[in-house]
């Protein structure tokens, strides 16, 4: 079966090559029969790769052994969703997966663009099948998903406890969503460059590609941080490991993109920015995966060591030089004179603002990341920084940002009077008052949050009044008709929800260990906890041993919880499962640390996360804003 | 020309911001990352901040106390030298945790005891597992 496998990769790259071949040509030529060609053989090419991977996924779903990405990843015993993820769970499959996915948005764009001029659309296109031929020489050469052991071992090792989540099924493939369609993006970028074309019309027709991108980016950063949540031992949803700042840093320039992309349009500055931003945003996206794949840095999450990481930062360097090289010719035509002429209490100037304050949070967090290599090069010691700096170094940023996020839909294009601009911000300031005053009248003291929770109020109340002073001038129609506009101040609210979540569970959550006997009873955040006698069911591929603990409020029985541990057939050590109560005031979150039948005691740790169920609704409320923001309206120019 | 002054101004403002948030906060917050042989072999040089180090865990070493919540543990150099050092952890004991594995621990390095205090203890997440199919007969 095997083979099989690595005959359609092989078609796969010879069709990647020929595809490649084709459209470079026709991006010099404008030969339209030549493009027309290449469109075929990138068909072909999805082809070849869909059967590749109809190959792996039936490996799987069947046990074959004998491949040993099969042996690695999966056993008989495992339940048939988690055998089909295989396909993007480990390390060979995964660049397959994001190979295909390359390949599949390139002939999504092979018929969205057939009616374009033939060397625009031929330059797009390039870049997608060099990138997804790249993808299939890691596949043949470096790591290969078909190699057969040669034997047939007669099971395989199965997959770690950790990754039999549900969190397993949506987590990667979202996230490589998120990652695949800035190939199209940074195509366009690129294509406008080769075609000396200055005006927004790329911009503005990959608007749509770059916010779904976008919003797959967005699900799958905080679905990886929900799964993290709910795993015991990965740090909560949040730890700023490599591997999660490697997938914040291409959000973080992409959203500027998105902002500039705007500004581009409406105003016909930050050109030269919005380039970049496509192309920056591009290659973070490869480069996440040469840290993680490298084994440069040491975090919780890097695959194993492998020669991987160069191939990705040749890729990277290579086609950086090659859009640098269409991009200088161009620097003169796409630089404005009038660029520096604006007001910073303008709608333009949040904008330009917004850009820096992404780009400066890129930086400090890049560097960070990045500080074992970077310090090892210039010092005589290796020099990491860990939580406490990023929480530093970010938050400065993320409080201007939501306050940008919440004045700028309240500004206008161009010079503000004075007196309406304060009459503006009126409401937003008491409210922002109010709040820090509700929070210490409470008898909270700690400045951080308090300042904190009331940034995030002003920005609230901001977006809430500017959507109502325009709806109350132009009716409620206006919603229905600037969709993007409203769309946009949607997803603002989304942030200020998550921003509420974050803040409230980082810095008033509550935790309690205890050991106790069985049937006794413990206090903890204004709950009473009862738990009671152990108890043990067997499942599929696990054992589960569990604790029921039961909760009172004020004498009154609410629910009962069970942490469990599980005991998985291919593993030694036990796994702990939490048992959470989501409620829109905040979790309670019951751990089983530990037990003994023989002692007869029961371990249990209990944290009381206050508002953080806000994170994942945040989340949800950015995801329709930007589906809002897209919704409807034809594009106008294409 | 007013305004480009301006617009150069405000950059340099705001270089200068990132430049100060980030030396302070490196400063304050960066801790050493090390591998056993550099703790063991000039304690005193990185004890003025924090440390990270990576290291196997020795089969045979591993006291684990579940109910308080105890760990005591050696690690191993994982570049091949042959220096190890203990480690002592108080707190919830990672799932993953066992012999064998490779674990990154934070904390301060106690001379007098030679022993590692770790305020946190991390697993590698299993993602990376590639274990080596063997052959069984």
């Amino acid at each position: 079966m095997g083979q099989l496998g690595n005959l359609f990769q092989i078609l796969g790259l010879l069709s990647g090559f020929a595809a490649f071949g084709m459209y470079a040509y026709a991006m010099q030529t404008q030969n339209k029969s030549t493009a027309k060609l290449a469109d075929s053989i990138m068909i072909g090419q999805l082809v070849a790769f869909s059967l590749a991977s109809c190959v792996l996924v039936y490996a799987l779903a069947t046990g074959y052994f004998k491949m040993e990405y099969v042996a690695q990843y999966t056993d008989s015993k495992l339940p048939f969703v988690y055998k089909i993820s295989g396909w993007w769970a480990g390390q060979a499959g995964s660049l397959l997966f994001w190979g295909w996915l390359v390949t599949l948005f390139a002939v999504i764009e092979i018929f969205r663009t057939k009616n374009y001029d033939t060397k625009y659309r031929s330059a797009v296109l390039a870049v997608s099948a060099l990138t997804s031929t790249f993808f299939l020489i890691l596949t043949i050469f470096v790591t290969n998903p078909f190699a057969e052991l040669d034997f047939f071992p007669a099971d395989g090792m199965g997959m770690n406890p950790l990754l039999q989540n549900p969190g397993m099924l949506y987590h990667p493939p979202t996230l490589f969503l998120g990652y695949v369609g800035y190939t199209i993006t940074v195509g366009h970028a690129f294509a406008a460059l080769v075609t000396k074309d200055v005006s927004a019309n790329w911009a503005v027709d990959t608007r749509k590609w770059t916010v779904i991108t976008w919003i797959f980016l967005t699900i799958g950063i905080v679905l990886g941080g929900e799964w993290a949540y709910v795993e015991l031992g990965w740090g909560g949803y949040w730890a700023w490991d490599p591997v999660e700042n490697a997938s914040l840093l291409p959000w973080l320039t992409s959203t500027a993109l998105l902002h500039s992309a705007m500004i581009y349009e409406r105003r016909g500055k930050l050109k030269i920015w919005t380039h970049m931003l496509a192309l920056i945003s591009f290659q973070l996206c490869l480069f996440g995966t040469f840290i993680t794949r490298s084994g440069v840095l040491d975090s919780v999450h890097t695959f194993a060591k492998s020669s991987l990481g160069y191939f990705f930062l040749a890729f990277i360097t290579l086609t950086t030089a090659i859009f640098l090289k269409y991009l200088f010719p161009m620097l003169k035509e796409l630089s404005d004179k009038e660029e520096h002429h604006f007001t910073f209490f303008s709608r333009d100037g949040m904008f330009f603002l917004a850009n820096w304050l992404f780009l400066g949070l890129t930086i400090v967090i890049g560097v960070g990341t990045m500080m074992p290599i970077i310090s090892g090069l210039v010092m005589p010691d290796k020099i990491t920084v860990g939580i406490p700096y990023f929480n530093r170094v970010s938050a400065p940023f993320f409080v201007l940002i939501l306050l940008a996020g919440g004045i700028a839909p309240l500004l206008h294009y161009g010079k503000m009077d004075r007196k309406e601009l304060i009459m503006k911000l009126a409401p937003s300031t008491i409210a922002m008052v109010a709040a820090m005053g509700a929070l210490v009248a409470a008898g909270h003291k700690e400045i951080l949050p308090i300042m904190l929770l009331g940034f995030t109020t002003f920005s609230l109340v901001s977006i809430l009044v500017s959507i109502i002073t325009t709806v109350k001038k132009g009716g409620a129609n206006v919603l229905l008709k600037n969709r993007r506009y409203y769309g946009g101040l949607i997803i603002h609210i989304g942030v200020v929800m998550m921003a509420y979540g974050i803040v409230a569970s980082s810095f008033y959550n509550d935790k309690k260990d205890v050991t106790v006997a069985p049937g006794e009873k413990f206090e903890f955040s204004g709950y009473t906890l009862e738990v009671g006698e152990l108890n043990a069911r067997e499942m599929q591929n696990y054992v589960s041993v569990y604790a029921p603990v039961t909760v009172y409020k004020n004498g009154k029985e609410l629910m009962t919880l069970a942490p469990e541990r599980r005991f998985y057939e291919k593993n030694e050590q036990a796994f702990a499962e939490v048992a959470i109560s989501s409620k829109l005031y905040g979790d309670l979150y019951l751990i089983l640390a530990s037990y003994s039948k023989a002692e007869n005691y029961v371990g249990i740790q209990a944290v009381f996360q206050p508002f953080i169920t806000w994170i994942w609704i945040g989340c949800v409320t950015m995801v329709l804003g930007g589906l809002y923001g897209i919704s409807g309206r034809k594009k106008k120019n294409a | 020309m007013k305004k480009s002054y301006k617009f150069i101004l405000a950059g340099v403002v705001f270089a200068g911001i990132i430049g100060w948030l980030f030396m302070s906060s490196f400063k304050q917050e960066s801790v050493y990352y090390l591998e056993v042989h550099e703790v063991t072999h000039n304690p005193e040089k990185y004890n003025t901040k924090g440390m990270r180090v990576t290291g196997n865990v020795l089969p045979g070493t591993v006291t684990q106390d579940y109910k308080n919540q105890y760990l005591l543990f050696t690690i191993q150099d994982i570049q091949g030298n042959p220096d190890t050092m203990k480690v002592e952890y108080h707190g919830i004991i990672p799932d993953t945790f066992k012999e064998d594995i490779h674990v990154i621990v934070e904390g301060k390095y106690d001379p007098e005891k030679q022993v590692f205090n770790a305020a946190t203890v991390l697993t590698k997440c299993p993602s990376k597992y590639e274990a080596e199919v063997e052959q069984k007969s």
